[in-house]
């Protein structure tokens, strides 16, 4: 049985996947909604929990478990019958009915770079990656933005407030990779909020478009362009670094010039009460901004919902090796209930959340067994993810883990897997070929939807 | 000159742009408005029509130009400048699908003109001033799916009606805005005053900024002269943050053990402030 976790390819082509009879059939028959014709997300928003979150103090509680796995928390029910999620996120557990839960998701990387790298471009790192490098796969964030256009001056990708590191390094499979960095999504800092704890200004001295949209500053776009020249400069010099300059002063410039992303960023426009809906947190206000933006236009906004260096495990982040039970329910958890909350209530409300695609990502899950300091290790045997709106078909759990949350239970999967899935619900076929910068074609994605439309 | 004429005319047919001459005019008009248009997939000769990014401008006039492709499938109109008398455009729009008028400001007088778009799956009316008696008007409407009428005054016993006769129609109401109570952040009390080192004093600062713990500095210019304030960076350069104007107030989120360099307009050091763990009064004196 061991061979049959992982892929959830080979395991449809294995003689115990009776399902990989019906699948296809299934795919046919979802591939045509009413008149016809099949909708596709617009944009999409990728929540990103850095440092690897608890499958079991999230959405996949193990009531039933003895208590060395079990943990402190209860579970509660949600909306959808059947499916309980863990009680410090209350109020995401009114929005079940919008969400599919993936609780089988499993990879082999035990390292928060392999891990993120995997569950960001939805391939296994080869040998040792650089932040930096043009040869590392696109993330899924470049992927989509790849394929959606956006308006002339509209960024095609966005990712804030941070870039993730570990102890001070740069992780690679953030950025565009081979596709070039056209691909690469603008970081922007949230402009707003209370801040993480924790070590996250290593973003400060990275490569970007420092958006210092002081509301002097902005008038003049002389200023920001002076600004990013003082920024880039010193780092010119390869013709990869004047590219990039070129890329980015032709945005500054775009953006600057009326762009509707320019009033998008200007978070004193939102009315304070949706505002306080989201929280007064850099992670809620990080969910309103994703909002913003992709009413503006962006075709896809990536949402790191955590601080952005683990160092250590000592800030805010999922990293949870020590004191996991009380950082879980009074830093984190509470942050992300309200946000994620916010933000599902805001897409619907404002008919948005069809077109809109929500894609939760993490390293990996926690160990099922808690360690002497009070925390959970890190554990890519499985661990949830989850999908909502775009077309996803919401109330609905896909796979499972086994009782004591350790393995996959039911229908294994990997990241790539949901990463077909987002293709899928983006009107992207995954099995796209491209060309690498060596003329190679690649494959966009290893794997087949899952059925959750 | 027969090739050539034969790869021209093949061209021609072969352009579904061209392919409905009589469509170009108005497709024209439409990118000329700000308007998106894109050929909807696998039906050729359809369009989604999009004016809410840069097309906000459009007025009822403008829509006419709408009204003349007739294929419409999508038409998003989100904050432009139309109104209910803009809406008899949308009457033979028989094909459309999704229709996007929220945050515009129509009302229940132009929702008639709805009634007869029998496709309609889509119909996003938020932020509008419409009524219960513009959801009257949709009752025609078999194929709707979802509506939307967050921020308008339609009532739970509004939707009650419309679904009896649409029992399939999903209504969003939304969340009741005034229910949320705006909690105005209190300024951060300083709880220290951190130390002026005047730039040509004894007691000099740190070459650099050291890492530390996340606080919040209040800096006052109370010196007879507009200011600039730079942070000196972790290899000792100078970022300038901005400027204070005399008698002005800057709130500085930073980090404890960050040195803070003020000089004047013309970058002359002035003096310094070093971060501390407490929130801070930074006082730049006369």
């Amino acid at each position: 049985m061991l061979s049959l976790q992982y892929s959830r390819r080979g395991f449809l082509r294995s003689s115990v996947g009776l399902a990989g009879l019906t699948l296809p059939t299934f795919f046919k028959a979802q591939a045509k909604s009413s008149n016809g014709h099949q909708r596709k997300a617009k944009s999409c928003i990728i929540i990103y929990t850095w440092g690897g979150m608890s499958h079991y103090e999230s959405f996949d509680p193990k009531p039933e478990a003895p208590s060395e796995f079990r943990g402190e928390f209860k579970s509660i029910k949600t909306t959808t019958p059947g499916i309980h999620f863990c009680e410090h996120i209350p109020l995401i557990a009114k929005h079940s009915d919008k969400l599919a839960i993936v609780r089988s998701v499993n990879h082999k990387h035990g390292g928060h770079q392999q891990g993120m790298y995997v569950n960001m471009t939805g391939h296994d790192p080869v040998g040792a990656i650089k932040a930096e490098s043009r040869s590392n796969w696109p993330s899924l964030t470049s992927m989509i933005a790849h394929f959606h256009n956006s308006d002339a001056g509209t960024p095609r990708a966005i990712r804030m407030p941070y870039s993730m590191y570990d102890n001070g390094t740069q992780m690679a499979g953030e950025g565009a990779g081979w596709l070039g960095s056209k691909y690469d999504p603008i970081l922007m800092r949230t402009p707003a909020g209370q801040p993480y704890g924790g070590v996250s200004r290593y973003t400060d001295r990275e490569l970007n478009l420092k958006l210092n949209l002081d509301k002097r500053r902005v008038s003049d776009r002389r200023t920001l362009l002076e600004q990013l020249d003082n920024t880039l400069g010193q780092r010119r010099g390869s013709e990869t670094e004047y590219e990039k300059l070129d890329h980015y002063r032709r945005m500054a410039a775009d953006m600057l010039l009326g762009s509707p992303v320019r009033e998008a960023y200007d978070l004193e426009k939102e009315d304070p009460r949706i505002r306080e809906l989201y929280g007064d947190h850099m992670g809620g206000q990080t969910l309103l901004l994703s909002r913003r933006l992709v009413e503006a236009g962006v075709p896809v906004v990536q949402a790191l919902c955590s601080a952005g260096d683990l160092a250590g495990g000592g800030g805010d982040n999922w990293d949870t090796h020590r004191g996991h039970f009380p950082k879980m329910k009074n830093r984190l958890l509470p942050v992300f209930d309200r946000a994620v909350s916010a933000l599902l209530t805001d897409l619907e409300m404002r008919g948005m959340l069809d077109e809109t695609l929500v894609v939760f990502l993490t390293d990996f899950g926690r160990t099922p067994k808690i360690n002497n300091n009070g925390g959970r290790d890190h554990h890519p045997g499985v661990y949830s993810l989850a999908l909502a709106g775009g077309g996803i078909r919401g109330g609905q759990v896909y796979g499972a883990s086994d009782r004591k949350g350790a393995e996959p239970g039911s229908n294994p999967c990997s990241p790539a897997d949901i990463h077909a899935t987002a293709f899928k619900a983006m009107g992207i076929d995954p099995l796209t070929e491209l060309i690498d910068p060596l003329g190679r074609s690649i494959r966009l994605c290893e794997s087949d939807p899952l059925p959750l439309f | 000159m027969l090739p050539y004429l034969c790869l021209i005319l093949s061209l021609l047919i072969a352009n579904p742009l061209t392919a409905n001459a009589a469509e170009k005019p108005s497709i024209g008009a439409i990118k000329k408005l700000g308007g998106l248009i894109l050929p909807w997939p696998g039906e050729s000769g359809s369009w989604e029509v999009e004016f809410h990014l840069r097309g906000r401008e459009l007025t009822d006039e403008g829509l006419r130009h709408v009204a003349a492709l007739k294929n419409v499938v999508v038409l998003n109109l989100r904050d432009t400048r139309i109104t209910s008398a803009g809406l008899v455009h949308l009457k033979g729009l028989s094909k459309l699908r999704r229709l996007h008028l929220e945050r515009t400001q129509i009302d229940d007088a132009g929702i008639g003109q709805l009634a007869g778009l029998a496709d309609l799956e889509y119909l996003n009316l938020y932020g509008t001033k419409i009524t219960d008696k513009a959801l009257d008007q949709l009752t025609g409407l078999k194929n709707l799916k979802q509506l939307y009428v967050w921020q308008t005054k339609v009532t739970k016993e509004g939707i009650e009606k419309l679904k009896k006769t649409l029992p399939g129609v999903k209504v969003v109401r939304g969340i009741d805005l005034s229910k949320v109570v705006a909690v105005t952040k209190p300024k951060p009390k300083p709880e220290d005053n951190l130390k002026w080192l005047p730039a040509e004093g004894k007691e000099k600062p740190p070459s650099k900024s050291q890492t530390g713990s996340f606080t919040i500095v209040t800096f006052q210019n109370k010196s007879d002269k507009n200011i600039k304030l730079y942070w000196i960076d972790y290899g000792g350069a100078r970022k300038l943050y901005g400027e204070i104007a005399k008698g002005g107030e800057r709130q500085q989120n930073t980090y404890s053990d960050a040195v803070w360099l003020v000089t004047d307009e013309k970058d002359k050091p002035m003096g310094y402030f070093v971060a501390g763990t407490k929130m801070a009064l930074a006082i730049i004196p006369k």
